[in-house]
């Protein structure tokens, strides 16, 4: 490097600054006469005072004419009116700043117009003065397929970037995270510049940039880079939408915007601010990469971590030399995690599988397992006689089971990515209600049929919204109940009984009981005097009138659309039940199948056939003992349960069988309850309860709403399965038959 | 003959091919051969309540549920009992959606491919209001034997089947 002395560089700085001011007398508008040489003798200049970055005014006065030459050559080529004007004052300003630099007094300040003028952030190095925002054209005869996998590969990428930004936010140094995010923000660039999506290659190329720099830690992880990578990530994610739009033919084709500009040059001065910001993870790392102490001048950021060596007064041009004296001192660059990013890619392989693949699989298994069971209970040959057989018999028993379980499980997933999401959720919500909230999570691994984890994602977000909105008080009221300021949002799963359990439990206000019963007694559901338990109570705020009520909304704070929430887990086959205690907080428990292609099903025989209802929705069932049994005007016919009264419903005469008795004394009664009704269900016998595969009757019985599907039963028949929500719409319905 | 047939030959509304022939009572009709999936024995019925009388029900195929017609009740024949010659014939019928979609067909008996050649094949007579012809769209003349051919998508029209009949008395 050159170590000239200040004096002379001074000199040549001024001469050189002359040299321009010589090329500007010819340079004019609209021609390139004088282009290329101002540009060259400006590079010079930015070579010579490279090492002073601590005389503000000077560096920035450089990049800024930097500037403007990089905006001549990737616009028109030839030098504009305005350009001109400015290089005109910048070679005065120049003058003028050298000779304060040889006076030893402070350099006159860049004047404030010239950045106005300029349209840009300032040190803003590579971007053009204006540009459209880019417009997205899909090649879709072309790239329709390739499009599609693009779309498919991007969700997973983003989703990996916002998972580890999150990971981030509380950890900066993790070199893992980093290097995943980095990846991800990798491969978007390449896919898209394969399909020739510059907008969005482009802006993959600076948020890479941007998480390289932070990779090789020249770059602090502060809450605005969390930001902009943040930020970046919901960009392309637009972008991907709107694609996958067009790809999929939901929307017409056509050019796709998506404004990237300002966020582009946010992340392009983020990047280029660098040196600003330089950072250190620890000081003995730092100093275990500096030249040794003794050195004649340090560079100014190895000073905090060298105590002992007087800091060098950057302000002054003494100074200001002494450090130019040895430009190679640049703090070196810490390489070492690098390497690590080729490392640890992905971690399992996966194979992608049609759906239709899968359920034919498991179509073929359930059918094996019955055969086999009929086999093994075939007379001839499992009569004991021969204990070969049976061993072998057993063996092919147990790998049966074996490998339906292992089907079965193919398609489940865990709930990970569901929750993550919900970090996001919290992050941005809690800003802007200005609570504190942490969400905590737990058994992320635990897994559910993959339609469920597709569902039950917005009920969720629902309900963690209400209780950030609502559960959760201000930290200045939380610390005068004596709670700790922030709020905490528990997000458990876990198994339960055969069941997956998903439960969002706040530390918040709890619900208002008093409120609640209040409003349920005005809507008639409750008797004022009547003891209602809290957990029925509570779930009145499920019922559909209750959550439309703005009234309770405002007072109780809950409710808002919890009658969809209640809808959206019992198209799930779910249900739901809520905790709370004034002032101690809520907790709200979804029930979840393990998977919706089984289900618990009460197998009822009604004359000569069985019907399956699902185990879920019965209640009780029991064999009536006369006097229970009511008629309305001969007709409707009701069963006194406990004091209360609940339609009863023939089943043999609904579904048009011949019954094996029409007495309800030699029935049984069995009692389901759908969304809020209940409803008695008279069937000849209990045949037992099963667990079976539910299958879709088809387009043929489409139009037949009892029918909820149908299941082969153990014996290889079918089976069909009731649907008791269909059936407590038609208990109204006049039953003329029940004769 | 002949004359009428290669006359009409451009606008037969049933297509010349192999086809499957089977008996419903003493009748023979036919269906074409690429349609059947496969023909298996008379098996346990499931019926499914709200249905018009000529579904049957369900069957379990190998794991898949396969809704059964029987074509007897479908084209208004005299009730016959099951022998042991009855069937079902398993076909493809397009679905309403415009899928592909399995259906069983109860017949009295399957007989023979036959491969019917555009001079076997004639337009269905017209019948006028009296007979409803609208699934039969030709009939084949051959050893003797008159058999009607079936169009088996508007045999299983989802018009029909829409209509749902209300419970029957018990």
């Amino acid at each position: 490097m050159t170590s000239i002395d200040p004096g002379t560089r001074l000199a040549e700085l001024k001469k050189l600054g002359d040299k321009i001011a010589t090329e500007l007398v010819f340079a004019e508008s609209g021609k390139d006469l004088g282009l290329l040489p101002v540009n060259s003798l400006l590079g010079r200049i930015e070579d010579l005072a490279g090492g002073e970055a601590a005389i503000e005014p000077l560096a920035r006065g450089i990049t800024q004419a930097r500037q403007w030459m990089n905006a001549v050559f990737q616009s028109t080529g030839t030098f504009e009116l305005l350009t001109l004007k400015r290089l005109g004052e910048w070679v005065e300003w120049w003058q003028a700043s050298i000779s304060a630099c040889e006076a030893q007094s402070a350099p006159p300040p860049i004047p404030s117009h010239w950045e106005v003028a300029g349209k840009q952030p300032v040190a803003l190095e590579s971007s053009p003065t204006k540009m459209e925002e880019p417009l997205l054209t899909l090649n879709l005869e072309q790239d329709g397929e390739l499009l599609n996998e693009f779309i498919n590969e991007s969700q997973e990428h983003l989703e990996n970037i916002e998972q580890g930004v999150l990971v981030l936010e509380q950890n900066p140094a993790d070199a893992d995270t980093l290097n995943s995010i980095f990846r991800a923000f990798h491969t978007f660039k390449g896919g898209s510049g394969f399909l020739n999506l510059t907008a969005i290659q482009s802006l993959a190329h600076e948020l890479e940039s941007l998480l390289d720099l932070a990779r090789q830690k020249k770059l602090a992880i502060t809450p605005s880079v969390i930001n902009l990578i943040l930020e970046g990530g919901d960009t392309l994610r637009q972008f991907c939408n709107a694609v996958s739009a067009q790809a999929t033919g939901k929307n017409p084709p056509g050019p796709i915007l998506v404004p990237t500009l300002a966020l582009l040059s946010r992340i392009r001065s983020e990047v280029a601010g660098e040196p600003a910001s330089i950072s250190f993870p620890t000081p003995s790392a730092a100093v275990s990469q500096q030249p040794p102490p003794e050195a004649p001048a340090m560079p100014p950021v190895a000073e905090a971590a060298t105590p002992g060596v007087q800091p060098p007064v950057a302000k002054t041009p003494a100074t200001l030399t002494g450090a130019v004296a040895m430009p190679g001192a640049q703090p070196p660059a810490a390489k070492a995690p690098s390497a690590v990013a080729s490392q640890g890619s992905s971690a399992g392989t996966v194979v992608k599988v049609d759906t239709a693949k899968l359920d034919s699989l498991v179509d073929l298994v359930g059918e094996m397992l019955i055969t086999q069971s009929l086999v093994v209970q075939n007379k001839d040959l499992n009569s004991g006689q021969n204990e070969q057989l049976t061993r072998d018999l057993a063996q092919l028993g147990r790998i049966s089971k074996d490998l339906q379980r292992t089907v079965m499980s193919l398609r489940m997933v865990p709930v990970h990515a569901t929750f993550q999401k919900m970090h996001r959720l919290v992050r941005d919500l809690s800003i802007k209600v200005g609570k504190q909230i942490e969400l905590l999570t737990e058994g992320e691994d635990t897994e559910l049929d993959r339609t469920i984890v597709e569902e039950i994602s917005d009920p969720l977000v629902h309900m963690i919204r209400n209780s950030i909105d609502h559960g959760i008080e201000k930290p200045e009221v939380r610390v005068q109940r004596g709670k700790p300021a922030h709020g905490t949002i528990t997000l458990k799963a876990f198994h339960q009984g055969g069941n997956i359990v998903i439960e969002i439990k706040d530390d918040g206000n709890g619900l208002d009981r008093e409120r609640i019963l209040a409003k349920a007694v005005e809507k008639g559901l409750v008797r004022p005097e009547e003891q209602v338990p809290d957990s029925e109570l509570f779930n009145l705020i499920l019922s559909a009138g209750f959550s439309t009520a703005e009234k309770v909304t405002d007072i109780s704070g809950r409710g808002v659309g919890m009658d969809v929430v209640r809808r959206n887990i019992e198209k799930l086959r779910g249900k739901m039940e809520i905790q709370s205690k004034a002032g101690q907080g809520s907790t709200f428990s979804i029930f979840l199948p393990l998977t919706l292609a089984i289900i618990d099903g009460l197998l009822v025989g009604v004359g000569e056939h069985r019907y399956i209802v699902p185990t879920l929705l019965v209640r009780e069932s029991f064999r009536p003992v006369a006097g229970r049994i009511h008629t309305l005007r001969e007709r409707g016919e009701m069963v006194n349960l406990r004091g209360r009264l609940y339609p009863m419903l023939r089943l043999y005469a609904h579904l048009g069988i011949e019954p094996a008795t029409t007495d309800p004394e030699q029935s049984i009664v069995v009692v389901v309850e759908a969304g809020n009704e209940i409803l008695c269900l008279l069937v000849d016998k209990l045949l037992g309860k099963h667990e079976v595969v539910i299958k879709s009757l088809g387009e043929t019985f489409r139009q037949n709403k009892y029918l909820a599907g149908a299941a082969i039963l153990g014996d290889g028949r079918v089976g069909l399965i009731l649907d008791p929500h269909a059936l407590v719409q038609t208990k109204s319905a006049p039953m003329e038959a029940a004769a | 003959m002949t004359t009428t047939s290669e006359a009409s030959s451009s606008n037969l509304l049933a297509k010349p091919g192999r086809y499957l022939t089977f008996l419903l009572g003493h009748e023979f009709y036919g269906l074409p051969v690429l349609r059947v999936r496969e023909i298996i024995r008379l098996v346990e019925i499931t019926p499914v309540p709200h249905m018009p009388p000529y579904v049957k029900g369900v069957i379990n195929l190998r794991g898949k549920l396969v809704p059964v017609m029987d074509l007897r009740i479908r084209f208004d024949l005299a009730a016959h009992d099951t022998t042991e010659t009855t069937c079902i014939i398993v076909v493809q019928v397009k679905s309403a959606s415009g899928g592909a979609i399995h259906m069983g067909f109860i017949v009295d008996g399957v007989e023979e491919v036959i491969n019917f050649a555009e001079g076997d094949i004639e337009n269905t007579p017209d019948f006028g209001m009296k007979l409803a012809t609208e699934y039969l769209p030709g009939m084949a003349n051959v050893k003797n034997k008159v058999i009607a051919l079936l169009d088996i998508d508007k045999v299983v029209d989802k018009a029909s089947l829409d209509k749902l009949t209300p419970a029957p008395s018990a």
